[in-house]
């Protein structure tokens, strides 16, 4: 596993944030307060037996200045293959993927799109920027299957990241999305910059993928995560452990209810 | 995916007096159900072992397998894991198995062979070999 950073990130966000802060390059306050972490996720439709959408909301809640990350890992039940199904039925290879953005990959290597939000503190105050995101499958990585974020902050920063994740065997109920995330430099001398939320949905309902059929491309919606026809006594569990730069953890547990999955059948 | 898809399961091993069997396995197996990320499936065993075999296999970090082989002389029942590669539509995956028990001439069966196969993800068929060494 390891993380990457596109060739124009850190520094267009850097920069970018510099000018928002109108040249104000305050060093941030000192000592950090523990972290916390929060997370909801839903099942859209949810139904049993069904393809299923995965709606991930995690916000990283600490006062400021907020920490930047060294680690994240997203916990999901073993239950729900991600990559079992047709979701990433293509790969995009860093290389591609800095190059063009995912518009620059297959659209077979698509699976989830979602948003990212990061803070860069200053002692004036916390500048907030957030960032579409794409989850794309990329190619095997040290005998892992390996997903990249990819976050896309259009307007004002015009800054890309990319953050490699892999899938890894994890206690049971579980297994998990673990993503090495790069320092973020802001200024010199000023704390990276943090991400603070992320926001992702594997197998959104616009998914396209294409294939050919009698020398046409077809496009269809890709088979992706399918519920189990009985849910786990207590619901779907997830789960988030996040690990920051400065040494402190935090985790939140969560679990989908199955009476939600079967009031929808 | 739902929808069924043929299967092989092939066996090619070599079957000895003393009650050994040695060599290499096949099998394809066929959709039956989707159970989250774990697929039932079943199939015909061709080679030595002539019979079916049905079993699920669990598609997640590593694959996990479990099934059992009905033949004429007896059943074999084994677990195994193996770890996936590649991207694409096709996916392979190598990994062990281990027997978990048997019945009939094969009741006291036992071996660790290897375990190879590749996935079909857009018809969740999938074909797979054994190779090794199992006593009975």
């Amino acid at each position: 596993m390891r993380a990457m950073r596109t060739g124009r990130p850190a520094g267009r966000l850097a920069r970018g944030l510099v000018v928002a802060l109108s040249l104000c390059a305050c060093l941030p306050a000192g000592a950090q307060a523990a972290p916390a972490v929060r997370m909801h996720v839903a099942l859209e439709p949810g139904r049993l037996g069904r393809p299923t959408a995965v709606d991930i909301d995690i916000q990283i809640a600490t006062p400021p200045p907020p920490p930047p990350l060294s680690t994240l890992a997203i916990l999901y039940p073993s239950q729900l293959g991600f990559t079992s199904g047709e979701l990433g039925l293509e790969a995009c290879s860093q290389s591609e993927l800095e190059a063009g953005g995912p518009a620059g990959c297959p659209a077979n290597s698509r699976m989830g799109d979602g948003s990212a939000r990061a803070q860069a503190p200053f002692a004036s105050g916390t500048i907030s920027e957030t960032g579409r995101l794409a989850v794309i499958r990329g190619p095997e990585l040290a005998g892992h299957t390996q997903l990249l974020f990819y976050v896309e902050n259009s307007r004002p920063l015009n800054a890309q990241l990319a953050f490699s994740s892999v899938l890894l065997a994890a206690s049971a109920p579980y297994e998990q999305i673990q993503l090495a995330v790069p320092p973020i430099p802001s200024i010199p001398e000023a704390s990276d910059i943090a991400l603070v939320s992320l926001h992702v949905t594997l197998d959104p309902s616009g998914l396209r993928y294409y294939e050919m059929s009698h020398g046409r491309r077809v496009a269809y919606h890709p088979t992706g995560v399918i519920l189990p026809h009985r849910c786990p006594r207590g619901g779907f569990p997830f789960g988030v452990q996040v690990g920051f730069v400065a040494g402190a953890r935090a985790e939140a547990r969560t679990d989908v209810p199955c009476a939600a999955a079967r009031r929808r059948r | 995916m739902l929808a069924t898809v043929g299967a092989m399961l092939t066996i090619g091993a070599t079957a000895h007096a003393a009650g050994v069997l040695d060599g290499k396995a096949t099998a394809r197996l066929h959709l039956v159900q989707v159970e989250g990320s774990e697929l039932n499936e079943e199939g015909p065993v061709s080679g030595v072992l002539t019979g079916t075999a049905r079993g699920e296999l669990h598609l997640g970090a590593i694959f996990i397998a479990s099934f059992t082989i009905h033949t004429r002389s007896g059943s074999i029942t084994g677990r195994g894991t193996a770890i996936p590669h590649g991207t694409g539509r096709y996916q392979s995956f190598a990994g062990s198995f281990t027997t978990t028990g048997g019945s009939g001439r094969y009741a006291h069966i036992s071996g660790r062979p290897g375990l190879y196969g590749v996935l079909d993800r857009r018809t969740d068929s999938v074909v797979i070999q054994t190779t090794g060494r199992l006593t009975y």
